[in-house]
């Protein structure tokens, strides 16, 4: 962190609830998404689990952008936290990215 | 494409960027480049090529402007700032939530936004920046504790 203290207790809690977010969007990959979409308007209804893990995912880069952009996670650790968090996930989104890419 | 729900913060605000896709089929998502872009910023790769990336932008009336395509920015970096806060795609439908920061200069506001892998190009300008700064002189600081 630049130029300032950092508070470790706010910093571990960041770190925490980053990493958290991250290992939600993973869990996201096994919800129900026929229950889901259920309760969802038409218009809005997810077509491939891709899409809901990837929402979640982008959730996850929002709350570790604004870590780093308060100080409370520097970029090294940031970078530390996406780089290798749970390469199983990223394969999957390889994966389904090709899959679906490639139509019906 | 259009630009909905601004709400106004003490330091900044956050606006919804819809989008309507006219293929229910539609399997592009902007969540996936601007993802692309922040692990290709993490593993010390080459970014997308400039097709497949999402970009938006907005230019005040100062002249000043502020980008995006979902990269990090930290602490240090640029003095505006535009994050993505979520959002969903898929679909009909995408919606993309950003937030501001600092407050718009009273004025017009040139909202961007560019993404050729799904021939979308957009240009809208409101004029918008003294509402949001009138709005957010009515916002409450909500963090700090009373007696």
């Amino acid at each position: 962190m630049t130029g300032k203290q950092r508070d470790e207790r706010l910093h571990r809690k960041a770190v925490e609830l980053v990493r958290a977010a991250y290992d939600i969007a993973d869990r996201m990959r096994d919800v129900d998404l026929a229950a889901l979409n259920e309760a969802r308007r038409p218009t809005l209804r997810y077509h491939a689990q891709y899409e809901l893990v990837m929402e979640f995912i982008n959730r996850a880069g929002a709350m570790l952008d604004f870590a780093g952009q308060l100080g409370l996670i520097d970029s090294d650790e940031s970078v530390a936290i996406l780089r290798h968090f749970n390469p199983d996930l990223y394969q999957w989104l390889a994966d389904e990215d090709k899959r679906l890419s490639s139509g019906p | 494409m259009g630009v909905t729900a601004f709400i106004a913060h003490r330091n900044g605000f956050a606006f919804t960027v819809n989008m309507l896709f006219a293929d229910p089929q539609n399997s592009l998502t902007p969540l996936r480049p601007m993802h692309q872009m922040k692990l290709a910023q993490a593993r010390g790769e080459d970014a997308p090529p400039p097709g497949e990336q999402f970009h938006i932008g907005l230019t005040f009336s100062d002249g000043s402007s502020v980008t995006s395509s979902g990269e990090f920015v930290f602490e240090g970096g640029p003095e505006t700032y535009l994050t993505l806060l979520d959002g969903s795609g898929g679909g009909v439908v995408s919606t993309l939530r950003w937030y501001v920061e600092p407050l718009p200069p009273p004025g017009p506001i040139a909202f961007w936004c560019e993404w050729p892998t799904a021939s979308l190009s957009f240009r809208h300008q409101l004029v918008i920046g003294t509402e949001i700064q009138d709005a957010a002189k009515e916002s409450k600081d909500l963090g700090r504790k009373t007696e």
